[in-house]
Order: C-alpha cells, then sequence, then structure tokens
C-alpha cells in the first residue's frame, strides 16, 4: 500500500476532530476542515479519501438542517468517531 | 493559457473542470467526460457537465446539443473543449499517450495538479520539460486537457479504447438533454441577487424559488474561494442544476424542530427545502457513493 501524499492534511483533520469530540471546537468549525482538507486533496490515486470526505461534508450539512436540534450532537459524535476511525486507518496503512 | 485557446475566461473553463470531475465521478465504469464550449465570436459560453445520463448547463447559457461528441468538435470552429479524465488513472496514461502521438500535441493546454503546491496548475503540453511530463504521467496527475476543436478531435480518434465511452456516454446524454436546456437562471453571489422579504427573512429570489443567504454562498463556484461570512468555499452549483434537482429528483420529508422540510436529491447533488422547494434552504455535494 502506497503511502498517502496528503500526511499532513490527514492529521490536521484527525486533530480537529479528537477537538471536536472533547468540545474545543464547533462541528461547524470541524465541517469547515473537512471541506478544506477535501478541496486540497486532487491526486486521482487518493479520490477516495477526497469522496469520503465529501460524503462527510454532506452528511454533516444534512444534519444541521434535517434533525431536530436535541438530536444533533449524538449523530455528529458517532460521525466525528467514524471519520477519525477511517482517517487513522488511512495514515497507518 | 486556457485563455489563449479558449478567446473566453479560463476561470470559467477551470471552473468547468472542476465542476464535471465531480459530477463525472457518478460513473466511475465509464471515462467520465466534461465538454466546456468556448465561442469568440458568438460570445457564448456553456458548460455541460455529465452525470447519470443527465445534461446540466452549469452557466445557464443555451447550448443545445443533439450529435455525439465527434459531430459537436467537428462544428466546432473556434473555442475550446475541455476534456476531463478523472478516477481513470489508465486513462490518464492512454491521454499522455495520444498526447505525444498526434503530430499537434504541444497546442494541447493540461491541467495537473501540482503535487509542490497542492493547487491545479495549466500549462501548454509542449513547454514543460521532459522531467515534469515524467513527473506528472508517474503521478497520474493529469485533471484535465483544454484543446482547439481540432486537437479534441485528434485526441478522441487517436485514444480508440477510450472514444466509444465518449459517444456512447454523449449520445445518452444527448437523447436526455431535451427540456434541460434553454432555460438560463443567473448565477451570481448574494449580493448581486434580488432579494424578497418573508416572514422578516430575506431572500434571494431566482426565478419562482427564494434562496437562503447560506444556499447562495455554498451554490458558488469553489475557484472564487470562501464566501465573506461564509465557513467554506462554495459547491459549484448553479440554479439551473438547483431546478433540475427539484424537478427530476427523488424526495423525501423531514420535520426539523416543527417544520417540515423537503429534501430533493438528483445523482450527487441535494437541496434541502421548505414550502415543497419554493425555499431553499441548504444544498449538498455528496462524493461518489
Amino acid at each position: 500500500m502506497i503511502k498517502s501524499q496528503y500526511q499532513n492534511i490527514i492529521q490536521d483533520v484527525i486533530t480537529k476532530c479528537q477537538e471536536y469530540l472533547d468540545k474545543k471546537i464547533s462541528i461547524q468549525t470541524l465541517q469547515a476542515y473537512i471541506q478544506n482538507a477535501e478541496q486540497q486533496i486532487i491526486s486521482l490515486e487518493e479520490k477516495k479519501i477526497c469522496e469520503y470526505l465529501q460524503n462527510i461534508e454532506a452528511e454533516i450539512e444534512l444534519i444541521l438542517f434535517t434533525v431536530n436540534k436535541e438530536d444533533q450532537e449524538q449523530k455528529f459524535n458517532s460521525l466525528a468517531k467514524r471519520l477519525l476511525k477511517k482517517l487513522k486507518e488511512v495514515l497507518s496503512n | 493559457m486556457a485563455q489563449a485557446i479558449a478567446g473566453g475566461d479560463a476561470e470559467d473553463v477551470n471552473l468547468g473542470s472542476e465542476a464535471g470531475g465531480t459530477a463525472a465521478a457518478n460513473n466511475a465504469l465509464l471515462a467520465p467526460l466534461l465538454v466546456a464550449l468556448a465561442s469568440i465570436g458568438a460570445g457564448y459560453y456553456g458548460t455541460l457537465f455529465i452525470g447519470e445520463n443527465v445534461l446540466q448547463l452549469a452557466t445557464g447559457e443555451d447550448v443545445v446539443v443533439n450529435d455525439p461528441v465527434a459531430n459537436v468538435l467537428s462544428d466546432m470552429e473556434q473555442g475550446a473543449v475541455n476534456i476531463a479524465y478523472d478516477n481513470a488513472p489508465e486513462t490518464t496514461k492512454q491521454v499522455f499517450r495520444a498526447l505525444e502521438n498526434i503530430g499537434s500535441a504541444a497546442e494541447g493546454v493540461i491541467i495537473y495538479a501540482d503535487l509542490a503546491t497542492g493547487q491545479n496548475v495549466s500549462a501548454v503540453w509542449g513547454d514543460l520539460s521532459p522531467e515534469t511530463k515524467i513527473r506528472i504521467q508517474s503521478a497520474g496527475a493529469l485533471v484535465s486537457v483544454i484543446a482547439a476543436p481540432t486537437l479534441a478531435k485528434k485526441l478522441s480518434n487517436s485514444t480508440p479504447n477510450i472514444k466509444p465511452k465518449i459517444t456512447t456516454d454523449f449520445n445518452i446524454v444527448a437523447k436526455n438533454s431535451a427540456g434541460l436546456v434553454g432555460n438560463r437562471l443567473p448565477w451570481k453571489s448574494w449580493n448581486e441577487y434580488e432579494k424578497v422579504i418573508v416572514n422578516s427573512r430575506e431572500y434571494a429570489k431566482i426565478d419562482d424559488r427564494n434562496y437562503t443567504q447560506h444556499a447562495v454562498d455554498r451554490m458558488q463556484p469553489s475557484s472564487l474561494g470562501v464566501p465573506a461570512g461564509s465557513v467554506g468555499a462554495g459547491r459549484n452549483i448553479s440554479p439551473n442544476i438547483i431546478e433540475h434537482v427539484i424537478s427530476t429528483g427523488s424526495s423525501r420529508i423531514s420535520v426539523v424542530d416543527g417544520v417540515e422540510r423537503t429534501i430533493f436529491t438528483s445523482g450527487n447533488v441535494s437541496v434541502v427545502t421548505e414550502d415543497i422547494g419554493k425555499t431553499i434552504i441548504t444544498i449538498l455535494r455528496h462524493g461518489a457513493q
């Protein structure tokens, strides 16, 4: 398996994910970091991770606008944990 | 450099490439194709991008396409054709080989991912050093090729493994395009739209729909950066695409804090609305599923 050439970008998102789970940043801030990362990952070979981040960003937006406020935090936490796990797998490959 | 060939707005051409790449990702089995047409004389510019058998006009300009891609290219004497081969490293290699094989490869402008800066860069193929060419090839970093129609046609003809897919794909698009073209909606920034006040809230009025500022910001071309007051760059979604998603997409209802919202989805775009599409709340662009 070839190492990602975007390790620093992925590591930044991992850090922000953890900061979100530690309640240091808002979900909107994490969303912005995810979108920024996704737009920097332009290599064709790493399209999958780019698309994964794009889906996560879209999922956050969907939750923000289609889920009752009191149910959002649980969904965001679950999503952030899923993203964290996935990105750690990418870096460990 | 794209401008030198297109005689139009190079940023628009690059924008078309980005939008097409995303839409094309809907179908990884086909060599996804984006064709951006620009004409110097007629002054029109249109971006056709393809996904799930749909032809959409990103800029809203009227460009009617009823023929296979080769015929379209034959009819074009001026302008530029932007061919984006995405998600297909093997196709990328074929395009490079084709560029080298055809006599006029040096005329072609390529857009490639510069690994040093992470940005898309355009360059005339013939101006690149052999080392740079090899580096781009080995990295599979080609994003798209912008070429004069004659060169694009040569390129299409010289890549027999790709051409049938392109032709088929384009035929499908042409067959399904009736009714999607011809109605131009303005694609602008929030400040440029006419505003309406509904229940003390301000909306941008586009055709018969009211758009929140959040929705308008998320629709902006990503190449323009982050709209003022927004947290992220736009998603390259024009009002024409919104119209298409609402009129042809699937829909589902979600009640959020007592307010009913309808979510329309077509391809990789979803639109969250109130009043069954009358008010656009936000838009989403998904990655390939």
